[in-house]
């Protein structure tokens, strides 16, 4: 098993190699393949992040913008889309602390005990509930705006991203214990949201 | 201290292993243990259903993307990597000029100062004006062309803000 990530990790260096070097020239025929690339799952990150499309899609374009400055910090040895997600979280929290916030829990968590608000669309109506294309992805949208961002956050970099725990912990900075207990106390509140919402 | 008694541990097991698996992995064998006892137990076997679906579920769950964002975006990205590059042509420029402005006024420093000299005591000056004059000499330029850079830079980027097409909306109070 560990055989096979590391062939895997050599077969991708060089595109991760060349994707720095890329970066590092400030290539836009490049930054616009990867913006179409990353495209959907940045957004749904800010989305998720922000809990405003309007927000998010203002943070999309200044990540970007921050890529093409900063292009030349991104190593070619971690992941990309890690190191994408870790300058957006950057300028959301950024963003927060201009609006005389401290954390990124302050502005996800406004209201009602703690709890986010779900993500809404410039009309008003929720994004996500406009696009649940099942009951069940209703419930865990609903779910997942109920839940504290911190837990929120961790649980959609783990099953929605895919990322690794040791990615997640350098995109949010924190200890690796502390990504993991987040993830278990996040999947267990989940879980009982669920249990509460069960038709 | 347990929690439970002997007849619940294996179900709390399960409970705790169905987490790790999903969160860090677990071990064949506690994976073997695992499905031997899904198998075996409903309950948990509906538990570890449940929770799949759920994660399932999340990865389906679908986000309208603003139409034309990636566009957008790559059209200022584009229009900023234009600006980024005049600037650090614009920064070279200065760095040259400032380079070859202070070898030339170092190299020249010594002819000067004998003019000056020259200069202060054929009109009979005292030796604090044309020393000023000398100090004049080196300041005077390096002050100006720093002010005739700077009113250029600042043109330049004005020219390319106004220039700049604002594809997104302005960043508001959320």
């Amino acid at each position: 098993m560990d055989s096979a990530i590391h062939l895997f990790a050599l077969a991708m260096e060089p595109e991760s190699k060349a994707l720095a070097r890329g970066l590092r020239r400030r290539d836009p025929d490049l930054l616009s393949a990867l913006i179409a690339q990353y495209e959907y799952r940045l957004f749904r990150y800010l989305l998720y992040l922000t809990g405003s499309e309007e927000a998010a899609r203002d943070m999309f374009q200044e990540t970007w913008l921050r890529v093409l400055a900063r292009g030349h910090q991104y190593d070619g040895v971690s992941r990309f889309d890690s190191w994408l997600f870790s300058i957006a979280r950057h300028l959301v929290i950024d963003s927060s602390r201009r609006r005389k916030m401290d954390s990124l829990d302050e502005l996800l968590d406004t209201n009602q005990g703690g709890s986010a608000q779900e993500p809404q669309s410039s009309e008003g109506a929720s994004p996500l509930a406009e696009y649940e294309n099942t009951e069940l992805a209703a419930r865990i949208s609903s779910i997942l705006a109920r839940l504290p961002s911190v837990y929120r956050e961790v649980l959609l970099l783990r099953f929605q991203e895919d990322l690794s725990l040791k990615e997640i912990a350098g995109i949010i900075k924190t200890p690796l214990a502390t990504v993991k207990s987040r993830l278990y106390r996040g999947l267990s509140a989940a879980r009982e949201l669920m249990e509460e919402v069960q038709p | 201290m347990r929690t439970h008694d002997a007849g619940n541990h294996p179900h709390e097991r399960a409970r705790q292993l169905i987490d790790r698996q999903l969160i860090e992995g677990i071990e064949m064998e506690e994976r073997r243990w695992l499905e031997d006892h899904l198998g075996a137990c409903e309950t948990c076997a509906a538990r570890w259903a449940s929770t799949e679906a759920a994660l399932t579920a999340l990865k389906s769950i679908s986000i309208p993307v603003p139409h034309g964002l990636a566009a957008s975006t790559s059209l200022r990205v584009r229009e900023n990597a234009v600006r980024l590059s005049n600037k650090r042509a614009r920064n070279i420029a200065l760095i040259a000029g400032c380079a070859i402005s202070w070898a030339a006024g170092v190299a020249s420093a010594p002819l000067v100062w004998r003019v000056c000299e020259w200069a202060g005591t054929s009109l009979s000056l005292p030796r604090i004006v044309w020393e000023t004059g000398f100090f004049c000499w080196w300041l005077v330029p390096a002050a100006a062309a720093g002010l005739i850079i700077f009113w250029v830079n600042a043109r330049a980027e004005r020219e390319e803000m106004n220039g700049t097409l604002w594809t997104g909306s302005r960043p508001n109070g959320w």
